[in-house]
């Protein structure tokens, strides 16, 4: 992995409607990883992203949004749960990409009016990241009661999440990290791989601190 | 080899921003998008083979038919 070539973690807020609290807690969270070391991103408003509602996938993909999926090595999705599961315009905005995604870490930061947290609309998202060829983290981010964590005016009110979140960011900057690293470097073909690549005997050889 | 590497003869992908060899980490089987796509579906595979390239040494990814 080149060593000056930093992170690249956006943070996408999944919602579109207007007065939509979960803006708060994606620029909380967008605000702790800028302020990681090695590590560069952006918040992706999904309202911002021109989408025809009318078609899917290639046919319709914005070039902006694939290119910044295409240079993500992962990314942070923040959802809020609307009716157990999440925004429609979200899987919209995600189904217009495919190939961009794989083998690229994510991590779940869910947003409920109610007390869990967004946890069911964050059980609901994994199956449709995974098909997506995304690769999900077992820390996840639960903003319950919205209106109790932020004010109306983005000030966090519960300081225990910033420890919540920068656990969170440490998990999902692991994964980012390793994931990276398979990317370029193990090939897809364990078995042999080619050169310059480390298939599985090159692994194998690494854990017995083998040099290589 | 794996039964997936065998779908098609393996020559390294060049990076189009730097022009170093890539690393062919995924091969991915997916449903068929377009008429085009759906021309070429694996049957044995039930879709669509593509392959996912990073290049180890700036990092662009890019993709191709397997």
């Amino acid at each position: 992995m080149p060593a000056n070539k930093p992170l690249s973690i956006p943070v996408i807020l999944g919602t579109t409607r207007q007065g939509r609290m979960s803006v708060h807690p994606a620029r909380f969270v967008h605000e702790r990883l800028a302020g990681r070391e090695g590590v560069i991103t952006e918040l992706i408003d999904i309202a911002t992203v021109p989408l025809p509602v009318d078609g899917a996938g290639d046919q319709i993909k914005d070039p902006a949004f694939s290119a910044k999926m295409e240079r993500a090595d992962g990314m942070v999705l923040v959802i809020p749960e609307y009716n157990h599961s999440f925004p429609g315009l979200l899987k919209h905005v995600l189904d217009s990409c495919l190939e961009e995604y794989i083998h690229k870490a994510a991590g779940i930061v869910g947003v409920s009016a109610g007390a869990f947290g967004g946890a069911r609309v964050i059980q609901n998202t994994l199956p449709v990241l995974r098909e997506l060829g995304l690769m999900t983290i077992f820390t996840d981010v639960y903003f319950g009661s919205i209106s109790k964590v932020f004010d109306e005016s983005g000030k966090l009110l519960q300081p225990a999440f910033v420890e919540r979140v920068d656990n969170f960011l440490d998990e999902l900057i692991w994964m980012v990290i390793t994931l990276r690293h398979g990317r370029e470097r193990v090939d897809s073909d364990t078995t042999e791989g080619v050169e310059g690549t480390e298939g599985i005997e090159g692994m194998i050889g690494m854990a017995k601190g083998g040099a290589r | 080899m794996s039964p997936l590497a065998k779908t098609k003869s393996y020559v390294q992908m060049r990076c189009p921003v730097c022009g170093n060899l890539m690393n062919r980490h995924a091969v991915k089987v997916i449903e068929p998008r377009s008429a085009k796509e759906a021309s070429r579906v694996n049957t044995s595979l039930g879709g669509v083979v593509t392959e996912a390239h990073s290049c180890p040494a700036c990092g662009k990814n890019a993709w191709r038919a397997g």
